[in-house]
């Protein structure tokens, strides 16, 4: 194994993406005329890029709030009901690896097997270890900022309430760094394992899907079996409140149980306070011993996979009859039908957009996990009555709903036969509304089904159900401009990995964390309506200012579609 | 020198234009720089393209061909100048000039998972072809191209000369009068080379403008009616085979003579000759 090639062919993977780049607007390319760009101009796009800056920062904080909260409650419950101190760092290293395990294990397919560059590294002296060691630590990577935003809220809350001592730092170092290997290497093993028996295309991303459903499943399975005890209709503030912590304790003593399995991700955390190293140098040689048992595995199975992808799925299609069906169809059926077939095009997509009609079943399950459900569910049937209780429910289904990413990187997806768009001769108002029904199907659709389920579920009214369906629609459409708009001003078009249009495009970060402004501003103001006037007038506030939004996120999207289109 | 001579060019080019009926591509003083080049890639280019005409634009490698196809059909936009198709602006107009042009790319980038009737279909769609159009045409020509027995299989399968061909029938699928070509023959064999060349001439008798940029001497020799040089972005001349011998006074020249002439540099050229001489010695 040649270490220094190694780390080339990773560097080789990320070229052209760079963390500048999040707040870099306007093209690569070079084919649009940026040096006419004038003073005044420059000075907007500089308040724009800050205040976008201060709207994704906004949006992280919430989230790092959030598990902060989270932590703090399991280190003071760990350490009065005497699982020891460091019950904040397993938690999170334990979350974390189911997370890192469905996101890496839904990438790495395509990043093991799949890149465009592969034809070529495998024509170069290289073998297959060094390749697939590559792509490993390239998997790691794009799953670090995940895990970080789960660990550095659980480092800070370790470090308030635990003594310092000498093996404090390595043990953070072990938790930050090293523990994330374990979930993307078993990843990588799954991948190669289900490549190798899942067969030819669709069989495989079925296969791929199933696993995924599987694993989540599963963890909300062992974690709901104890949160069944909870029962959230009993109003009593007392009872209440010993019944979570009860919960919570039966979460943790469940967590125990279940890192009996995995048991690197407890020793670290729990021996780090003792001061001694023997945790972290059982976290790390287990950790290094397991990676190093799966990417042997998969890096055995390298060969034999990538030859049978490249001959695979090149031929007749079987579906297509021998006499070929001529159907016409208009401009923007054929566009939509277009995007469905991008989409269907790569793996990648698919996972990626499943993925995100699964993000509100794992932000439940995660909300389980963390007891949070319960303390939710009652704090919601305690506020059932309220009569601004529909505005949080729908306030919670926009940010669901914001995590999408279908329009922000679905110019980027198109790649580099984006150019034909430019050719054909469509009105760029076409192209926009085909991507619009497009977002419409993949997240509004999956949305109005949310908003039934939770109609029936909390027994709302129907003209609640259909005013949070209005306004979902209103946000829907405004989010897919904004989104268009940001993918059409800086499109990732020169991908090589359909991972890089999707995952590793920044514009979906920027979309996300402007829809998460959005929704957070927005339900700000009703706050401030509902405390200083009376809850009704947020029932045309939203509406009115998600409109605003949307006609604002239009003119930006016609305008960099157009500038980019002819 | 040159410049001298590349202005009597344009005299003759005047001329020149009086013998056809209209022209239908009109590039006017366009100019094109990448952001990242110190030098256009292509400079103050005029050209007139007539209609009916099979038009050859040739170029070394690097010359500036691509990127004035490019700037022709929309790929990207000029920095400064006009182009006009049949009167219409590419810029004020894009989407009429767009739907007159059939284009095949240097590179037949398709949508490799679609069978090949699907992306036909699909292309077939965007143009707004009938049914029965696109039926008779996709049959017709996948039939000359001795590829129909391929049409319903992913393109993924195909070799690059099938995808080429795949492209050309998308380009003219809807029937346009403009056809333009990025380098068409590279990569077809020898006999759908010949059959594309003779597509071409036939398309060119119909009333159809054919434009087409290669670095094959023998096939501009054979097929056009009139003949560009590009090189480093600027027009070197244009005119009829004979009208290009003719200005340099090499009536019995070829054009690879002629072309080496025009675009190279005159050290590598005298070098090469004197090298010449020297092995004569
Ligand atoms: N996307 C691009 N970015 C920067 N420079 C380019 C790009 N495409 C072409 N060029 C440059 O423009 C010049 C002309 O290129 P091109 O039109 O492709 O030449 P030709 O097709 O005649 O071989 C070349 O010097 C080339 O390096
Ligand atoms: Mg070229």
């Amino acid at each position: 194994m040649r270490l220094k090639l190694v780390f080339s062919l990773v560097r080789g993977l990320f070229s052209g993406t760079s963390l500048k780049d999040l707040f870099k607007f306007g093209q690569s390319e070079g084919d649009e005329k940026k040096k006419k760009r004038s003073l005044i101009r420059k000075a907007g796009g500089g308040a724009g890029k800050v205040l976008l800056f201060l709207l994704i920062l906004m949006a992280l904080a919430s989230y790092l709030f959030m598990f902060g909260l989270t932590f703090n409650t399991y280190e003071v419950l760990g350490q009065v009901l005497g699982f020891g101190p460091g019950l904040s760092l397993s938690f999170c290293s334990f979350i974390s690896f189911i997370m890192l395990l469905v996101f890496s294990f839904m990438m790495s397919i395509d990043m093991l097997f799949k890149g465009r560059d592969l034809a070529m590294l495998r024509t170069m002296p290289l073998t297959d270890a060094e390749i697939t060691v590559s792509r490993v630590i390239a998997m790691y990577l794009y799953m670090l900022p995940l895990h970080m935003i789960m660990a550095v809220p659980a480092v800070v809350i370790y470090l308030l309430y635990n003594p310092f001592c000498g093996a404090t730092i390595p043990g953070i170092l072990i938790s930050v760094l090293v523990l994330p290997l374990v979930p993307v290497c078993l990843a990588a093993l799954l991948g190669a394992l289900t490549a190798k028996i899942g067969g030819k295309g669709p069989g495989r991303l079925v296969m791929q899907l199933t696993l995924i459903i599987v694993i989540v499943v599963l963890f909300s399975l062992l974690q709901m079996g104890k949160l069944s005890n909870l029962d959230p209709t009993e109003a009593a503030s007392l009872e209440e409140y010993s019944q979570m912590g009860g919960a919570l304790g039966f979460v943790a003593s469940n967590l125990e149980s279940i890192l009996r399995v995995a048991p690197m991700l407890r020793w670290n955390a729990s021996l780090m306070g003792s001061g001694a190293l023997t945790g972290s140098l059982l976290a790390v040689g287990t950790t290094l011993v397991l990676c190093a048992l799966c990417v042997w595995g998969v890096s055995s199975m390298f060969y034999g996979i990538c030859s049978s992808m490249e001959s695979e799925g090149k031929g007749r299609s079987h579906r297509a009859a021998v006499e070929p069906v001529y159907r016409r169809s208009s401009q923007l059926r054929a566009l939509l039908g277009r995007e469905w077939y991008i989409l269907r095009s790569s793996s990648s997509f698919m996972i990626e957009i499943i993925g995100e009609s699964l993000v509100p079943v794992l932000i439940l399950v995660m909300w389980g996990a963390m007891g949070m459900l319960g303390q939710m569910t009652s704090g919601l049937v305690g506020m059932q009555g309220a009569l601004y209780f529909p505005l949080i429910v729908c306030g919670i289904l926009l940010l669901v709903q914001g995590l999408d990413m279908v329009s922000a990187t679905s110019v980027s997806r198109q790649g580099k036969l984006f150019y034909t768009d430019r050719v054909f001769p469509v009105d760029y108002r076409v192209l926009i509304n085909a991507k619009l029904l497009m977002h419409l199907t993949l997240a509004f659709a999956p949305n109005v089904l949310y908003t039934i389920a939770v109609t029936v579920l909390f027994g709302l009214g129907i003209w609640d159900m259909l005013w949070i369906i209005l306004v979902n629609f209103i946000f829907a459409v405004g989010m897919c401009y904004l989104g268009l708009s940001l993918d059409y001003t800086k499109p990732n078009l020169t991908w090589k990995n359909p991972q890089q249009a999707v995952k590793n495009n920044l514009n979906g970060l920027k979309s996300m964390g402007l829809c998460a402004a959005t929704v957070l501003i927005t339900g700000g103001v009703c706050v401030l309506l509902i405390l200083k006037v009376d809850y009704w007038p947020c029932y045309i506030w939203v509406p009115a200012a998600l409109t605003g939004i949307l006609v604002l996120a239009r003119r930006f999207a016609m305008k960099a579609a157009s500038e980019r289109l002819c | 020198m040159r410049r001298v001579r590349a202005g009597t060019v344009q005299g003759i080019l005047i001329e020149g234009e009086m013998r056809y009926l209209s022209t239908m591509i009109t590039i006017n003083n366009v100019t094109k720089t990448y952001g990242n080049q110190p030098s256009p890639a292509v400079d103050k280019l005029c050209l007139e393209i007539g209609e009916g005409q099979i038009f050859g634009f040739l170029g070394p490698n690097g010359a500036g061909k691509s990127t004035t196809i490019k700037m022709i059909v929309g790929i990207l936009k000029q920095d400064s100048g006009t182009i006009t198709v049949e009167g219409l602006d590419n810029v004020k107009d894009p989407v009429a000039v767009k739907s007159l042009i059939g284009f095949v790319p240097d590179e037949p980038n398709l949508y490799e998972k679609m069978t090949a009737v699907k992306y036909l279909n699909f292309v077939a769609d965007i143009y707004g072809v009938s049914e029965a159009q696109r039926k008779e045409r996709i049959e017709k020509y996948a039939k000359l191209f001795e590829i129909d027995r391929n049409l319903p299989d992913e393109l993924s399968s195909f070799s690059h000369g099938m995808k080429q061909k795949i492209a050309v029938i998308a380009a003219i699928l809807h029937d346009p009068k403009i056809i333009i070509l990025d380098e068409p023959m590279v990569g077809l064999d020898p006999r759908s080379s010949f059959i594309l060349k003779e597509l071409l001439s036939k398309l060119a008798k119909e009333g159809k403008t054919v434009f087409f940029s290669t670095h094959v001497m023998e096939v501009a020799e054979r097929l056009c009616d009139r003949i560009a040089i590009i090189n480093k972005g600027k027009l070197v001349t244009q005119g009829t085979l004979e009208e290009i011998k003719a200005m340099k006074g090499e009536e019995n020249a070829t054009l690879e003579k002629l072309f080496l002439e025009l675009t190279g540099s005159d050290d590598v050229l005298t070098e090469a000759a004197e090298e010449g001489r020297e092995e004569e010695i």
